[in-house]
């Protein structure tokens, strides 16, 4: 006889508590980290058990352990599985997680959008304060380039790294096609960027999914052809050309719903009331993983330029060959 | 500059881990240039770029690990990649708060517990025959969990071992019991009077968990790996344990077990057996003709297969046939059931095996039993009698081992049901240290699919299970037992009876029921 251990679920992603069975067999444990591990369904979803000081996400189940405690010490291990009685979930054969006190969670959306210039000034002072942070790994460098990339007349990569460098004309060719609405040139961005660079999930699917995530939240008529492209892009490319965890991530990316500190950022940036929180927010996000956190962010704010670009040269075409952000820092030294 | 890659299968780290272990490759000695990055196409182009892909690397897909890293000069690859693989794995033995001394080197381990006379050895095939030489070395016997070392390191690694009076079991060497200490995949067994050598790691659990339902126990049960018994290796190390079982003043009975041998290891083994001194049974599996006649000479005596072997020990302690020798009342009749159904349909057997020898015993029974029996090794499932070995490596490439893991078996059980061909399921349960938890929990809602799914073709699906295992095994065999039959299993405890009754079945009572003394 063994005795079981209980922790309580504090929340659980909004697309997951749709997926789970009644009961029986629910996932198998495929990766296992030391504050979080990754499962696969039988209906090959991906999704994540992990403590709730990592936060919350749509496809993760927080759960609160204590402190300092490994997954693996728990007794998770690959080829445990995850199963549920319809109440409660139950890993390997002794952990049992509870439900009785679990939330689900959905991001909050963005209420009403600040003015372009307003965001505009928010991005350059939050660009100041992480450029000297800014790490040497992943596409972190980008991020005092971003405006420039956005307005697609930005190649420069001296002194980048090599993955910073290899994505520039390929991120430049993915704006200037979301920019134009064009598809195929959006295909060609996506291609050279799907599971390029270090880390687990790698840089170029933590940026693509910064990306889609804000332009989901900013979303409008005259950027949906571009975001659906884009997100139907991604996630095609991801199915097969990146690790299964990416591809569950940008799954999600897609359809809007990225991390809660993504969402938190995304808050303090757009909406209307200039929220005091944005440098905590942005530091939750960049404490994530190696590069993964900066990869996302570096996204996030392409995605704003460039979802800021799509509106103006909706509303004046011959905007879509000039640089719209000519007080941003992001464009210094650029030629646009 | 000497570039080389290794591409770590289904390997996930997180990215702080793989930015360290990048970091700390570029700080050994004579690597230049070094990365762990996950094998997408985009990462090959960047690995190209950088002159850092080999033609290894090429075939990582995008869930695989690439460690790739160039040598200036060249040497030293098993090195760092000694040092990847332990930093890879450190960290996987979490505890609460802290950790103890654990250490790195077996030198360590020997400072720490001066008396340990046996090393346990499980790291990649091409740095196995590294670490047993090292063993040897340092005078401990050596239990190579490891596969694909290369045979010449096998051969010399057993001579070594024979010059300085210890054992190299192995390499792929799954199972041992040695002074009742379980190694690897074991049962929990009683101590008693039979000592065994064996080049099968499933064979030997087979005929120790049959002797142990019987009340013997045994002394001590050693594995010598795959090839022991191969022209090359020469039965090395089974002269070896059978020389340390003979001089074991513990062991009565001596039991050897292989798959055919070479000719010359199998005149070695019986001019050895005979000198012995003590009653052995040697069990060379399914061989056929001259050899595979059941005889007796002296002390050696011949079996060719696991059911007889245990039965023929038996025979020699003076104990009365098993009941697992015997298909009981219930058994007989829910067979003979299937055996009337009015919509009989195809009886086509489907083996779905955790343990090679457990199916390759059943595949010779059904052989000589006349059946067109194939291996999934041999030919692809296109209908007949196909046995499959689903632990070989064809069927586990990224995932664990079916002895640990269902779902490929379960899987299979499903299409096996849905083939209107199939009407015998013949599937092995291992229980034991190492095997899963619950094996039975795992396929009894298979086995309960797979029989709706043939009900609503109109048919009839009898699934056999050879339940492999010991009463005190950690799984509760009772009650493994009683969840199979619950779902609808007939259950048996020797799989050569397993492998007759499919037959019967499949042959529609064509063929008697097994009963009575079932030796083949």
């Amino acid at each position: 006889m063994t005795s079981s251990t209980f922790y309580p679920i504090t929340s659980m992603g909004g697309p997951l508590v749709k997926r789970i069975p009644q009961s029986g067999r629910w996932g198998t444990v495929f990766a296992v980290f030391r504050q979080s591990c990754y499962l696969e369904s039988g209906g090959g979803q991906v999704f994540c058990l992990a403590d709730q000081e990592l936060g919350e996400g749509p496809l993760t189940i927080a759960v609160k352990i204590p402190s300092k405690t490994t997954f693996r010490s728990l007794g998770i291990n690959e080829g445990c599985h995850l199963d549920t009685d319809g109440a409660d979930l139950v890993v390997g054969h002794e952990l049992v997680l509870t439900t009785s006190e679990t939330v689900t969670w959905e991001p909050e959306p963005v209420v009403s959008t600040a003015p372009p210039d307003e965001i505009l000034r928010r991005l350059d002072v939050l660009i100041n304060l992480v450029d000297p942070l800014i790490p040497s790994d992943g596409l972190a460098e980008i991020i005092p380039l971003t405006a420039g990339i956005a307005n697609a007349g930005s190649s420069g990569v001296v002194n980048m790294n090599a993955v910073a460098a290899m994505a520039m004309p390929r991120l430049s060719r993915l704006c200037g096609g979301l920019t134009r609405s064009a598809s195929e040139a959006i295909d060609q961005g996506v291609t050279g960027l799907v599971g390029l660079g270090p880390g687990l999930t790698p840089s170029g699917d933590d940026l693509l999914g910064g990306m889609l995530v804000v332009l989901r939240a900013m979303q409008n008529t005259a950027s949906l052809y571009s975001v659906d492209a884009l997100a139907d892009c991604v996630t095609r490319h991801a199915a097969t050309e990146t690790t299964r965890i990416s591809a569950a991530m940008l799954e999600q990316s897609a359809r809007g719903y990225g991390s809660a500190a993504q969402h938190r950022l995304l808050q303090c940036l757009l909406e209307v009331d200039d929220r005091p929180d944005k440098v905590n927010a942005a530091l939750d996000l960049i404490r994530t993983g190696h590069t993964s956190g900066w990869d996302a962010l570096a996204g996030i704010l392409l995605g704003i330029y460039c979802g800021l670009r799509i509106s103006r040269c909706q509303a004046s075409p011959d905007l879509a060959a000039q640089s719209p952000f000519a007080v941003s820092r992001g464009m210094a030294g650029i030629p646009a | 500059m000497t570039v080389k890659n290794h591409v770590l299968k289904n390997m996930y780290r997180d990215s702080v881990a793989l930015m360290r272990l990048s970091r700390e490759m570029e700080g050994l000695e004579n690597v230049a240039q070094a990365t762990a990055i996950m094998g997408t196409d985009n990462n090959k182009d960047l690995l190209a770029q950088a002159g850092l892909l080999a033609d290894s690397g090429k075939s990582a897909t995008p869930n695989d690990l690439i460690v790739a890293f160039d040598l200036t000069p060249p040497g030293r690859e098993e090195t760092v990649m000694t040092s990847v693989q332990q930093r890879l794995m450190s960290g996987r033995q979490g505890t609460v708060g802290g950790t103890g001394y654990r250490p790195r080197s077996m030198e360590g381990a020997l400072q720490t517990l001066p008396q340990a006379n046996l090393a346990m050895i499980s790291v990649p095939g091409e740095h196995a025959a590294r670490e047993a030489r090292k063993a040897l070395d340092l005078g401990l016997n050596v239990l190579l969990f490891s596969d694909n070392v290369p045979l010449e390191d096998e051969v010399d690694l057993k001579q070594q071992a024979i010059s300085r009076g210890l054992l190299m079991m192995g390499p792929d060497c799954g199972t041992a019991i040695i002074n009742g200490v379980p190694l690897g995949f074991a049962n929990a067994v009683p101590s008693g009077r039979v000592g065994l050598v064996s080049a099968s790691g499933s064979g030997l659990q087979q005929v120790i968990c049959l002797l142990a339902e019987a009340g013997e126990g045994i002394s001590h049960a050693l594995g010598v790996g795959g090839r022991d018994l191969s022209g090359e290796v020469n039965g090395a190390m089974m002269l070896e344990g059978l020389r340390a079982l003979g001089e074991d003043s513990a062991t009565e009975i001596i039991v050897l077990i292989s798959k055919p041998p070479a000719q010359s290891a199998r005149d070695r083994v019986l001019e050895a057996a005979s000198r012995c001194g003590k009653p052995c049974v040697i069990s060379f599996l399914g061989e056929q003709g001259e050899h595979g006649e059941r005889a007796s000479r002296g002390k050696v005596h011949m079996e060719n297969n696991l059911e007889g072997t245990a039965l023929r020990v038996l025979t020699l302690l003076g104990k009365e046939s098993p009941g697992w020798a015997f298909l009981d009342d219930t058994s007989r009749k829910q067979i003979e059931s299937i055996i009337a159904s009015p919509h009989p349909g195809h009886r086509s057997i489907r083996g779905l095996y955790s343990g090679g020898t457990l199916c390759y015993e059943s595949l010779f029974i059904l052989r000589d039993l006349g059946h067109q029996a194939g291996s999934g090794l041999e030919r692809e499932p296109v209908g007949g009698d196909l046995l499959i070995d689903m632990g070989d490596d064809r069927y586990t490439v990224g995932r664990p081992h079916p002895m640990i893991d269902f779902r490929s078996r379960c899987e299979a059980l499903i299409q096996a049901a849905a083939d209107p061909e199939v009407g015998v399921v013949l599937l092995d349960v291992i229980l034991g240290y190492g095997a899963h938890p619950n094996p039975a929990a795992e396929l009894s809602p298979a086995i309960l699919e797979a029989h709706k799914i043939a009900r609503t073709g109109g048919r009839r699906l009898a699934c056999v299970v050879a339940l492999c295992g010991s009463p005190d095994d950690p799984q509760d065999m009772n009650q493994q037992e009683k969840t199979l039959t619950h779902a609808g299993a007939l259950v048996v405890h020797s799989n050569a009876l397993a492998a007759r009754m499919a037959s019967a079945i499949s042959r529609s009572g064509a063929v008697p029921l097994p009963g009575g003394d079932t030796r083949g």
